[in-house]
């Protein structure tokens, strides 16, 4: 899952596919085979695209107009196969079984057709209509392989096409070939198991199930999946005792010839499918150059063993580095611009003669936190955002995972923790769902409760502005910080990740594999335009939905008084011996709490609670709130701990929601709230005490 | 010679004889190449020495050592002249 309009923020929580009329069609295919390219191609839309696996965790649905064809086309998350039973693949293997669907699009590699066609065989057998879709032709071509499409259409029975995903024509050609008509595909599984079959599909012909659908069955109940296979059962309306005569006749079958092992026959009936895969493979495939097998030279330098650790260092300052000196200029831009807004609604309002008690809420509360998150939030991410999506579609990230994964090893963790890790530091909410390509369950949870401890880009440019208050002058310096502190992050990251796996998930690393995907050249103007439109309006959208109403609330609770303070004072009294123990303050207490919604107002709320009571102060530069906060007993002390309780403190509702719909426990959604509060506070009192020994 | 995928030298390749691992881990492999009688290549150690990339089916697949030392390989040529280069057991 990339980040997008819809799969960061509130739109993570609801992923229906949305039922039209007209035809259905999904899309499936190997992870990172072009499937989300070229169904942006087809339907106009832009689900992110990305170079790694896993990158689709969810559902994403779409409509294309082709002629007088109404279409909705479904991308399914990328598997292997359909035998596989872990989380990440299970999605896309119910669909191809129990989608109410009337076409499915097998997209495959050309660069390696055998591999694929495991898949597109497999499907084939299972879906009636079922349309290949040879892709990434132009990748092949330069590496000297073509495909010979009507060899394979009449080996596959099924429409083949070619085609390279960011052309349109292709695209076009595709849609053409999904109204034919096809059959389901039968593979010759050797005497043993095709009698196996002849026997169940006897057993069954009874409740007039078709042939295909009695093979499918057949094999689906040599793979012991109880919950499967009673859902397979409903779909064929299959009637419960022959379903139960078919079980144990399948059980049996398994002891005699397999000593009950699920491996054994299931390493038969792949053999099965992978020698037709490549044996149509080679028909169909000419190789004109031999494969290399070398690494390129960019990989030699990306995972080399000297020049790993500098480069993927030096990427991350020189990012970071960008973001602070690039959101510099557009965000003293937008802070005059709000200043100049609040000032002419100020004189607007008092010439129509309204009363303060309605101008000043709206002026000092809505117009100036509105004003701080538009200002100071929206430039770096406008910024962070395309380049981290750039070094996403030139397929670093694996990379990425691969250089780190043996500090994983040792904290017991999954390797691909790193990759959902980088998906927390866009939007936390994102990268929990992104743990589902982790299949052990221990080391899923492990990634989920860590996972915010990456700072989102909803506190990133917080760090950013405090750390360009106190502790640094130039953009360099801050990013340099910057870089230490998502160091930081890491560690405690990985330090947490071994203790959990040494008390309350304890376990031994569990198999994984990584793939290293080829280099792709990514689309760097789409990548731009997209990443910043579509985040620029996400934030703008949630700068009104949640900074303005919040703004308002400040306002309120800062100016009604209840005895002779403001019940922002009491509140703030009431927080402040705990604030000042982990060495804040109540004021700071209050804003991590009122940003539970969206961290973006926490520093907001703090400016308004410190100048509310004094008279009106314009903080037009960050300097002069350097003041505001001094001013308010800040210290060196006070800062760190900031930055530390911005980085470890309970993660946004949104994460926290979608912490309970990955877990469905209330127990885990509490956990996740807990840990990263804990650490957050041991942390700060461990500051607090250097800061005390130093002094 | 039959030896580990594990401790197949940096470019070295084997044919796969067979895999040791079970249930779901065995048919992820599967799926993604590691067939038996296909050609795979050792490409890199990571800088930390774990993982290894290997290249099978035309694909880049990282392993770590643990997992790769449970598939097994026949290696092409005659080995034996130098064992030391050769890493022993498993770290």
């Amino acid at each position: 899952m990339g980040l997008t309009l819809k799969s960061v923020g509130k739109g993570i929580l609801d992923d229906k596919i949305t039922d039209g009329d007209g035809m259905t069609v999904l899309m499936s295919g190997n992870p990172n085979v072009g499937k989300s390219t070229l169904f942006n191609c087809l339907t106009g839309m832009h689900q992110h695209t990305g170079n790694w696996t896993g990158k689709t965790v969810s559902l994403a649905s779409g409509k294309v107009r082709y002629g007088d064809k109404r279409i909705t086309l479904i991308d399914l998350p990328g598997c292997f196969s359909l035998n596989s039973r872990s989380e990440e693949e299970r999605v896309a293997r119910d669909c191809i079984y129990f989608e109410n669907y009337d076409s499915a699009v097998v997209v495959c590699d050309a660069s390696c057709l055998s591999r694929h066609l495991y898949l597109a065989l497999q499907i084939c057998q299972v879906s009636p209509n079922t349309v290949i879709c040879v892709n990434l032709a132009d990748e092949a071509k330069k590496r000297g392989i073509t495909v010979d499409t009507d060899a394979l259409s009449k080996r596959l029975k099924a429409p083949c096409v070619l085609t390279s995903a960011k052309k349109k024509s292709d695209c076009k050609k595709l849609i053409s070939l999904l109204e034919k008509q096809s059959h389901t595909l039968e593979i010759d599984y050797g005497e043993r198991i095709e009698n196996y079959i002849s026997d169940i599909y006897s057993l069954v012909i009874g409740s007039g199930i078709s042939r295909s659908d009695a093979r499918v069955f057949a094999l689906r109940l040599l793979d012991s999946d109880e919950e499967f296979c009673e859902k397979l059962k409903s779909k064929l309306s299959l009637p419960n005792p022959i379903y139960q005569e078919a079980k144990s006749f399948s059980v049996s079958f398994l002891d005699t010839h397999y000593g009950g092992s699920v491996d054994l026959v299931s390493d038969e009936i792949s053999d099965a499918i992978i020698k037709r895969a490549n044996s149509i493979s080679s028909e169909c495939v000419t190789e004109k150059k031999a494969s290399k097998t070398a690494l390129s030279f960019s990989d030699r330098l990306l995972i080399g063993k000297f020049t790993a650790f500098p480069i993927m260092l030096a990427l991350l300052f020189f990012i970071l580095w960008l973001t602070v000196k690039g959101a510099n200029y557009p965000s003293n831009m937008l802070r005059a611009l709000f200043n100049e807004l609040e000032a002419i609604a100020r004189t607007g309002f008092n010439n129509i003669g309204l009363p303060t008690f309605i101008s000043a809420p709206i002026c000092e509360g809505i117009i100036r936190v509105t004003g701080w998150v538009v200002s100071v939030m929206l430039p770096p991410m406008a910024i962070f955002f395309p380049m981290f999506t750039l070094l996403e579609d030139v397929g670093y990230l694996p990379r990425f995972a691969f250089n780190l994964d043996r500090c994983f090893s040792c904290s017991h963790a999954c390797g691909k923790q790193a990759l959902t890790m980088c998906m927390g530091l866009g939007c936390n909410a994102a990268g929990v769902v992104g743990c589902r390509i982790i299949d052990s369950p221990r080391e899923r949870d492990i990634a989920l409760l860590t996972n915010s401890f990456m700072p989102c880009n909803g506190r990133f440019p917080m760090l950013i502005a405090i750390i360009g208050i106190f502790f640094a002058s130039s953009g360099g310096a801050t990013a340099a910080v910057l870089v230490g502190v998502l160091a930081m992050a890491v560690a405690v990251t990985l330090a947490v990740s071994y203790m959990l796996s040494k008390t309350v998930l304890r376990g031994k690393p569990s198999s994984f594999t990584l793939e290293l995907p080829p280099f792709r050249m990514p689309n760097v103007g789409q990548v731009i335009t997209r990443s910043i439109f579509d985040r620029t309006l996400f934030v703008l959208g949630r700068a009104i939905s949640v900074a303005a109403p919040t703004g308002l609330f400040i306002w309120l609770i800062a100016n009604i008084n209840i005895g002779n303070a403001s019940i922002l004072s009491h509140a703030t009294e009431l927080l402040d011996p705990i604030g000042r123990f982990i060495g804040l303050d109540g004021v700071i207490l209050l804003g991590f709490l009122l940003g539970l919604p969206a961290n973006e107002i926490v520093v907001p709320v703090i400016i308004m609670a410190y100048t509310s009571g004094s008279a009106l102060t314009d903080y037009s530069s960050l300097s002069e709130l350097k003041n505001v906060f001094i001013n308010n007993g800040w210290t060196a002390m006070t800062a760190v701990n900031f930055i530390i309780f911005t980085v470890f403190h309970w993660p946004c509702s949104t994460t926290l929601l979608t912490v309970k719909k990955e877990t469905s426990s209330i127990k885990k959604t509490a956990f996740a709230f807990l840990l990263p509060t804990a650490v957050g506070i041991i942390l700060c009192l461990v500051s607090r005490l250097i800061f005390f020994i130093c002094q | 010679m039959l030896t580990a995928m594990s401790e197949l030298r940096k470019g070295e390749s084997g044919i796969i004889k067979s895999i040791e691992h079970v249930g779901n881990m065995r048919r992820r492999l599967i799926d993604i190449g590691f067939n038996v009688g296909e050609r795979v290549t050792l490409l890199a150690h990571a800088p930390l020495g774990e993982p290894s990339a290997f290249y099978i089916k035309g694909s880049v697949i990282a392993l770590r050592r643990n997992d790769a030392s449970l598939i097994t390989v026949i290696t092409e040529e005659e080995d034996g002249t130098d064992p030391k280069k050769r890493r022993q057991g498993h770290s």
